[in-house]
């Protein structure tokens, strides 16, 4: 399988002072589905901030095989699409097609390159009807799914997610997965909610302290007790419950 | 429930921005130009406002709630009024605001923001002006959900009668709003980052403007400048 994302060796000193990053190496390969997990303060956003070079530090980044630099980031952005945590963030058009036409514009389509792109984007994930809606008339969920298609848009092969069940209720959360489940491009998703990573990855890293602690197959990793316990974690209920009834 | 933007559908809201701006502006110019003893020329005017409004098909509670900014800058001419302020001075500023401001009315009720945006580009408004009023325009609702959110968790833990002493809180509290909203600024710029922008801000425009703009345009302009002429003494 060909590599997506390689990292090596990388380290990241936020400007006070405090490492956030110590040294991850890290190599996914294109198609798979990972799950970074680990308590609040790993390091997990950092690392993802790396993946499309918004944030830059000691060490290297390679998507799909080119190294991250200052010149080739337009490139490497639309390799690497990022879905931020907050949808407020993400959103900040006036109008949904706007918004998600915007990626493509930046790219350099044409008005209507983009805007075909942009209304397919929203198709998959439902939420054509809103075309000339204003994002704060939507609802949390339903900004979230629009948050998706900005990105989806840009047709990126890598897709990065942070925390993207936060916030949302059981429903909204349900159709998200799903959602997600149903994109066949690679994805790296940043979460606390375990039992998301375990339905939308067969890959799990654990990371504290600005460190890769445990790296490897979800079901596994996820049901590990004792290093589930170690960094702040849990044994999602849904494999707790098989444990105590094999 | 009515939009809080948009009360109304009607033909004007298909038409181009431009052409609604320009005929915003132009109204304005034509109330302007007026002098004080022109009362024909306010009343012409003001029967064309009620015109558009009427095409427009503003509901007249909507309509009404948007004037209510207006008053209390009336009530300040009133007591100068009383003060011995010269009426004349005070029925022109009076007219000239009222009508004026039914105008921005009239624009706003007809055109969504993101259209008129789009039309203060295509007018060649600065980028820098635009962009801002689009940011401002997604983000009001956000920080006054923020602020709405922090004052409610000051008042659970602060419920009693607010004095002057507590103003310092109101300081502090506004303090963090700040800091949060510029928290927020960052990470905004981070998402547009990560979707290629590169210091040029572009946008897609749909509007095209055909004969019955244009029309519409010189027809309304020519009107204006016949009321203004006709009138003048």
């Amino acid at each position: 399988m060909q590599e997506a994302i390689r990292v090596e060796d990388l380290h990241y000193r936020y400007p006070d002072g405090t490492w956030a990053l110590k040294g991850i190496s890290l190599k996914i390969a294109e198609g798979e589905s990972v799950a970074i997990v680990g308590p609040n303060g790993a390091g997990k956003t950092t690392l993802l901030l790396h993946l499309n070079g918004i944030l830059s530090g000691e060490g290297k980044v390679f998507v799909f095989g080119e190294e991250v630099t200052k010149r080739n980031l337009l490139k490497v952005r639309q390799l690497v699409g990022f879905v931020f945590q907050d949808p407020d963030d993400q959103l900040f058009m006036p109008t949904v097609l706007e918004d998600v036409a915007f990626g493509p514009l930046n790219l350099g389509f044409s008005q209507d390159e983009a805007i075909k792109r942009a209304i397919d984007a929203l198709d998959k994930v439902g939420m054509t009807h809103a075309l000339n809606r204003s994002p704060h008339q939507l609802s949390f969920g339903e900004r979230k799914r629009v948050a998706i298609a900005t990105v989806l848009a840009m047709q990126p092969k890598v897709l990065v997610l942070d925390e993207p069940t936060a916030n949302l209720d059981p429903r909204s959360r349900r159709q998200l997965i799903s959602l997600l489940n149903q994109l066949s491009v690679t994805k790296v998703v940043a979460t606390h909610d375990l039992d998301a990573a375990l339905r939308l990855c067969e890959r799990v890293v654990v990371m504290d302290g600005g460190q890769v602690v445990a790296d490897g197959d979800a079901q596994s990793i996820l049901s590990d007790a004792n290093l589930m316990e170690a960094h702040g974690l849990e044994v999602p209920p849904s494999l707790a419950a098989l444990q105590t009834h094999p | 429930m009515i939009d809080w933007f948009q009360p109304s559908q009607s033909w004007l809201t298909r038409l181009d921005s431009r052409t609604k701006l320009l005929m915003f502006l132009a109204y304005v110019l034509a109330v302007l130009s007026t002098k004080p003893q022109m009362q024909t020329a306010w009343m012409t005017l003001s029967g064309l406002l009620v015109v558009m409004i009427f095409a427009a098909r503003i509901p007249l509670r909507w309509l009404l709630t948007r004037f209510t900014p207006v008053l209390p800058f009336i009530g300040l001419g009133a007591i100068g009024l009383l003060l011995g302020g010269s009426k004349e001075t005070f029925a022109q500023v009076t007219v000239k605001m009222v009508l004026c401001v039914g105008a921005a009315i009239w624009l706003s009720a007809t055109t969504p923001f993101a259209q008129l945006l789009d039309g203060l580009r295509k007018l060649k408004v600065p980028t820098l002006l635009t962009v801002m009023l689009s940011f401002m325009f997604r983000y009001l609702f956000v920080l006054i959900e923020e602020a709405a959110r922090m004052s409610r968790a000051y008042q659970s833990r602060c419920p009693r009668k607010q004095t002057l002493k507590d103003a310092t809180n109101i300081g502090r509290l506004t303090g963090a709003l700040m800091l949060r909203t510029y928290n927020r600024a960052e990470r905004i710029y981070l998402a547009m980052l990560s979707r290629g922008f590169d210091g040029e801000f572009r946008t897609i425009s749909l509007q095209r403007m055909n004969f019955a703009d244009i029309a519409l345009l010189c027809g309304f302009v020519g009107l204006l400048i016949f009321i203004v002429a006709a009138f003048r003494q």
